[in-house]
């Protein structure tokens, strides 16, 4: 006790360390999830099969936003209409050239050699289209490309934004237009006419003349007659340029128009689709031709990201019962719910407080969407009726009643588990409510699911999606299942179980039972494992590490990329079975130490004498040989020390001879000593050190980590959360666990006094009081009056003087004061003067 | 003679001692500059606005020339909403300021920062050339993480070299949980910082009444400002919005809403003091609102604004604050008069 601060910032430390024990967990300290890290998907939204409407499946991972935005597939399709006009001699290749790649200058000659004798197009020597575009002396075609070159930088936004974008030269533009409109007139062919009128159109939009932009639109491409691609490009700028003259109900239906007519514009067109208000949205709804174009409007309207589509299903099916617009909805909305319905939730008491008002909503909007579902099915208009079946049925499991899940999954018919993702999907669902209907701990029930689990994960080409593989989701739906059966084994009373169920590894070694440790070794051990037993052990195993012992979130993370890595993933089981050995030890060790901290020393000793710990390598042969293994003690744990914990102890390196095992052995060999002896003398020496042992193995003593497993670990609220919740059994013996040595040492010391007293054992009376005091020091430490304490770390300040601290601690100072009266001729009390900053403070008063 | 000398005495005297107290009453006051932030993608302010700075006295309007944001296509940072201005006001004195999406700096490379650097050197100084803007400071505006903080900071100081003038200021925007733990989120290598005080309250919540300004929670974050290193300036929230919420969660933040704006009680009915709920489904300012959605009318009563300006008077230590109001908008003349924001001045 050199420095009071010091102690100070041990003892702040050990608050920290006490508020984290507690029960009351606080979120706001915990690590911080994203959406997906809390929720379950078990729908795959790709059992439609509607792969046209792929990029809009409703995703919160990255899975589908790539698609939305490929700048090749509108060159494609662009190219299929040129391959279509171009028949018989279509040259894909040629044509994507000339369009996308080659120089005007390259064009330029090439139009000279179809036109003239002279030959100056090297490229493309002898090829079959140029050469027949010759024999014609046809330049219509690349003289129409030459110009939309041309056309080009007007109207191509520059890629790079941090560039100042060019003005446009009106006197350049009004060239380019008029060119457009002589070689319109000319030409004859309505699919070049078409080419032109966009370039036009295009060069209007982008000068910021939009009423010219439309006009030009109506008078060139309206009246052919034409359903290309690029018509429905022309129409995208004229919508842009409805837009920008404020005429939103004109551009919301043309962009409509965009979206229902050209796939690969659909994200630029539903982007661009803008309602103000109610009237602009019922002007739009009024410009359209038929049902369904109403439809769509309400389609757009229902993609988006925050909608609550139902309303929008609900207006489409009045219009058109068939859609397939109304399935795509109709998936979004359930992976929509997913991600706040009870059943999906990882971890249901995470964010509680919100979750609760959205939880009653959303199970509220389930049930409407499931009404919903309900009369599309019954009243047999939907097109793939299959689909809103299995969507009922899983909408049932969301709702919890997984009987009536199961009989709509009964009415599929057959025939449509020929495809791969409808089978999987409603074996998915079928095993889910299957888990959920088990009523008792039923290990043949349980085992059948899990081989049906396996059944539908057995070949890496069963799985017939990106979905399952870009959300981790083969290892989610395991673990769902598994926590299942764990609320049903904590029902039923077995924590143990519960723990294999839902837990890591590691938690084995934070405050452990026997009977938990029993329970895992046991199946380690059993000889005929069945799909379950493997499962339940790797899934155990798999969520093993922990790296560091400071953040959960760390671990998480690992456990993320770990899943991901099969290779990683294969060898941590090998590594698992090679190395039971070692792990025997560790259990040992482990059920060693938790008969040590109950005081069964005879099974205590049982356990340690067959630990063997040599020849590992502890960096590598194991995963938890760093963090927790405490076999060896750094000091000696029968003698007592002035000062307590101190910060310059390392508590991973072992240098006393003392061992786990030769301590229980010495403590037992003392405490049947205290029995037997008839000798105060020799009672007063076999107290004090029995006291010793148990102070320096409790929280504030030196060898405090002789009960590290057993005692508790500071997050351990995080990793038994769903055990401490449903077993206040496990709660009170915490508090047990954290104190027990404690007691018993302060027990002990007082027997020690009061037999150093009777045999005139001065010395040691001096001693025995001195870590009385040090008792009451602690109790000073556990009282309501240091809570109020506070420690600023960065300035060394505390929020109470020294004074003030002696003040509050007068109450605790019964012993100084005896060893100030009774003992102050010692030479122990000279030597606690030198040493303890509190004492000397205190005598010096 | 006597008399003369005594009476000359007295009125040295007396001098010293209204100067004492004179200076006793101002020991505490700062020297204000006040001014405006402008947060539109285009600068064309009206006759009414040009004269509710005048008459505030507004010298400096801190105008955000773009946003750098990630975009996810190209896998760049990007200016978005690029300034257009229309007319410059004069009389005032302009920060451009850059706001930077913190996903930006999350995703840019360590060896891109330098590029971004120069981008955003050119592009303050293309607008500001193009418009005539003769600039003496530059002002970031960055909600940074531990995560990104160290990519910020060499930003910050990259731009900073490419402004060899003499006195040249670079500012950085500092939020209020930026000050109170500040050993973890560090300090920017800025000259000054301006301090925003208003987002506190926890707008994700639907139970929460003001997530613009919570007095209440404001405070518990006011700790750490003798210890901060850089003089602080202040900027206080009129701005008004509605938090839309959906099923219980926040769907979107509706810009400049009013609780006229809900007065249609076929569409809408008063929940409670600022809650609406959405009883027919509508289009609301291009958003679509489904029946049930709540929305939570937010602004600052002219009450709290000058609570605190108090609050932070105490805890700013720099004499000369620059005490700024977000946003410039035509909403805020009917809510604030002019001497109302000029009350609030007097409190620091």
């Amino acid at each position: 006790m050199k420095n009071w601060k010091k102690r100070l910032l041990i003892f702040s430390e050990l608050l920290i360390v006490l508020f984290f024990a507690s029960n009351n967990e606080s979120h706001a300290c915990g690590p911080s999830y994203d959406e997906y890290d809390r929720m379950y998907r078990f729908f795959n939204p790709e059992v439609i099969n509607s792969d046209e409407y792929k990029p809009f499946y409703f995703s919160i991972f990255d899975t589908y936003t790539s698609l939305i935005l490929d700048p090749d597939s509108n060159r494609e399709d662009n190219l299929k209409d040129w391959d279509a006009f171009l028949v018989p001699i279509s040259d894909h290749y040629l044509i994507n050239d000339l369009l996308y790649t080659d120089e005007i200058d390259l064009l330029k000659q090439i139009s000279l050699y179809v036109d003239s004798e002279i030959y100056n197009a090297p490229y493309y020597k002898n090829n079959a289209l140029i050469e027949k575009w010759k024999k014609d002396k046809n330049t219509e075609v690349i003289n129409y490309i030459i110009y939309a070159k041309s056309c080009e930088p007007f109207c191509i936004s520059t890629s790079d934004r941090w560039e100042e974008k060019e003005n446009m030269d009106p006197i350049k533009l009004n060239v380019l237009v008029n060119e457009g409109l002589a070689a319109y007139n000319k030409t004859t062919t309505s699919f070049i006419k078409l080419r032109y009128a966009y370039q036009i159109v295009r060069l209007y939009r982008y000068s910021q003349q939009y009423d010219k932009c439309i006009e030009t639109y109506n008078n060139l491409i309206g009246p052919l007659k034409t359903n290309s691609t690029i018509k429905y490009w022309a129409m995208e700028q004229m919508a842009g340029a409805f837009l920008k003259i404020k005429q939103y109900a004109k551009a919301a239906y043309y962009f409509s128009m965009v979206f229902n007519n050209d796939k690969n514009k659909r994200a630029s067109s539903l982007n661009s689709f803008y309602i103000p208000n109610d009237s602009v949205w019922n002007e739009c709804v009024n410009l359209c031709q038929n049902k369904k174009e109403r439809s769509s409007l309400y389609f757009m309207r229902g993609i988006n990201y925050n909608s609550n589509a139902l309303e929008e299903m609900k207006e489409i099916y009045s219009l058109n019962e068939s859609s397939k617009e109304l399935q795509l909805l109709l998936v979004r909305e359930i992976s929509k719910l997913e991600l706040y319905i009870p059943l999906t939730q990882i971890d249901s008491s995470y964010n509680l407080g919100q979750s609760l008002l959205q939880k009653e909503e959303n199970m509220e909007y389930l049930e409407n969407l499931r009404v919903f579902i309900e009369k599309c099915v019954s009243e047999g208009k939907i097109s793939n009726k299959q689909i809103w079946q299995l969507s009922l049925a899983y909408l049932f499991t969301l709702q919890e009643n997984f009987k009536q899940s199961n009989i709509v999954l009964n009415t599929i018919g057959k025939q449509f588990y020929v495809d791969l993702k409808f089978k999987k999907q409603a074996q998915i669902i079928s095993i889910i409510n299957q888990a959920n209907l088990l009523d008792k701990p039923d290990e043949k029930a349980m085992n059948n699911i899990m081989v049906q689990y396996k059944q539908i994960w057995k070949n890496k080409t069963d799985i017939p999606s990106e979905f399952y593989t870009q959300s981790n989701y083969r290892h989610s739906l395991l673990e769902y299942i598994l926590s299942v059966f764990s609320k049903i084994y904590t029902h039923y009373g077995n924590a143990e179980m519960a723990l294999i169920c839902t837990g890591r590894y590691g938690q084995l070694y934070c405050r452990p039972t026997i009977e938990s440790i029993n329970c895992f070794e046991a199946l380690v051990q059993k000889d005929q494992k069945n799909s379950y037993d493997s499962l339940l052990l790797q899934s155990f195993w798999n969520n093993n590490f922990w790296w560091g012992t400071n953040d959960i979130w760390i671990e998480w993370n690992v456990t993320k990329e770990w899943q991901s890595n099969e290779q990683n993933y294969k060898n941590s089981i090998t590594n698992f079975w090679s190395n039971y050995k070692i792990l025997e030890s560790y259990l040992k060790e482990l059920r060693g130490t938790v008969y040590l901290g109950e005081g069964n020393l005879t099974n205590a000793l049982n356990e340690f004498s067959t630990v063997n710990y040599s020849n590992i390598n502890r960096n590598t042969d194991f995963p938890y040989g760093e963090y927790y293994n405490h076999f060896n003690l750094d000091i000696d744990p029968f003698k007592g020390y002035i000062n307590d914990l101190n910060d310059t102890i390392d508590w991973h390196v072992s240098n006393s001879n003392y061992t786990k095992y030769t301590y229980t052995k010495e403590l037992k060999k003392l405490l049947d000593l205290e029995i037997s002896s008839s000798s105060e003398k020799e009672k007063a020496i076999t107290c004090f050190k029995i006291g010793n042992a148990y102070y320096n193995s409790s929280l504030f003593g030196k060898a405090h980590h002789i009960l590290y497993q057993y005692r508790f670990r500071n997050y351990d609220s995080y990793l038994y959360k769903e055990i401490t919740l449903q077993n206040n059994g496990f709660i009170k013996q915490r508090g047990i666990r954290i104190y027990d040595c404690y007691f018993k040492a302060n027990e002990y010391y007082k027997k020690a006094l009061a037999f150093a007293n009777s045999s005139g054992n001065k010395e040691l009376a001096a001693k025995c009081c001195f870590m009385l005091a040090k008792c009451e020091q602690n109790d000073f430490y556990m009282s309501d009056i240091s809570k109020n304490i506070k420690y600023n770390y960065s300035s060394n300040v505390s929020s109470f003087s020294q004074e003030e601290i002696v003040k509050e601690t007068s109450g605790y100072r019964s012993n100084f004061k005896l060893l100030k009266e009774k003992y102050s001729d010692t030479q122990f009390y000279k030597e606690a003067i030198k040493e303890c900053k509190y004492f000397e403070y205190y005598v010096s008063r | 003679m006597h008399l003369r000398l005594f009476k000359f005495h007295i009125a040295v005297l007396l001098f010293s001692i209204a100067l004492f107290f004179s200076s006793c009453n101002h020991s505490n006051k700062h020297q204000i500059v006040p001014a405006f932030y402008h947060w539109q993608s285009q600068l064309n302010l009206s006759p009414e606005e040009t004269s509710y700075l005048q008459k505030l006295h507004v010298q400096k309007l801190y105008l955000k020339f773009f946003d750098v944001d990630w975009d996810v296509d190209t896998k760049q940072a990007m200016p978005l909403a690029i300034l257009d201005v229309k007319t410059k006001p004069d009389s005032v004195e302009i920060i451009p300021t850059v706001f930077i999406t913190n996903r930006t700096l999350l995703n840019i490379g360590d060896n891109e920062i330098d590029s971004l650097s120069n981008h955003i050197t050119k592009k303050v100084n293309t607008i500001a050339g193009k418009a005539n803007i003769s600039f003496y400071e530059l002002q970031f505006d960055c909600d940074w993480t531990e995560k990104t903080r160290e990519k910020y900071f060499r930003l910050i100081k990259l731009v900073h070299k490419n402004y060899t003038q003499n006195n040249f200021t670079i500012s950085a925007t500092i939020r209020l949980h930026q000050i109170k733990y500040y050993k973890q989120t560090g300090v920017p290598p800025v000259d000054k910082g301006m301090l925003m005080f208003y987002n506190t309250g926890d707008v994700d919540d639907v139970n929460t009444s003001n997530s613009i300004l919570d007095l209440e929670t404001a405070k518990k974050y006011l700790v750490n400002f003798d210890e901060y290193t850089l003089p602080l300036d202040v900027v206080l929230p009129v701005f008004s919005w509605g938090v839309l919420y959906r099923r219980g969660k926040l769907i979107q933040l509706l810009n400049n809403t009013s609780a006229n704006d809900f007065a249609d009680t076929s569409r809408f009915i008063l929940l409670e003091n600022n809650k609406y709920r959405v009883v027919k489904s509508t289009y609301y300012n291009g958003t679509y609102l489904y029946s049930n959605d709540v929305i939570r009318i937010e602004s600052v009563s002219n009450n709290t604004l000058e609570q605190a300006a108090d609050l932070l008077s105490k805890q700013i230590k720099n004499k000369n604050i620059t005490v700024a109001f977000y946003h410039l908008h035509p909403s805020i003349f009917k809510k604030y008069t002019y001497e109302e924001l000029e009350k609030a001045l007097t409190h620091f």
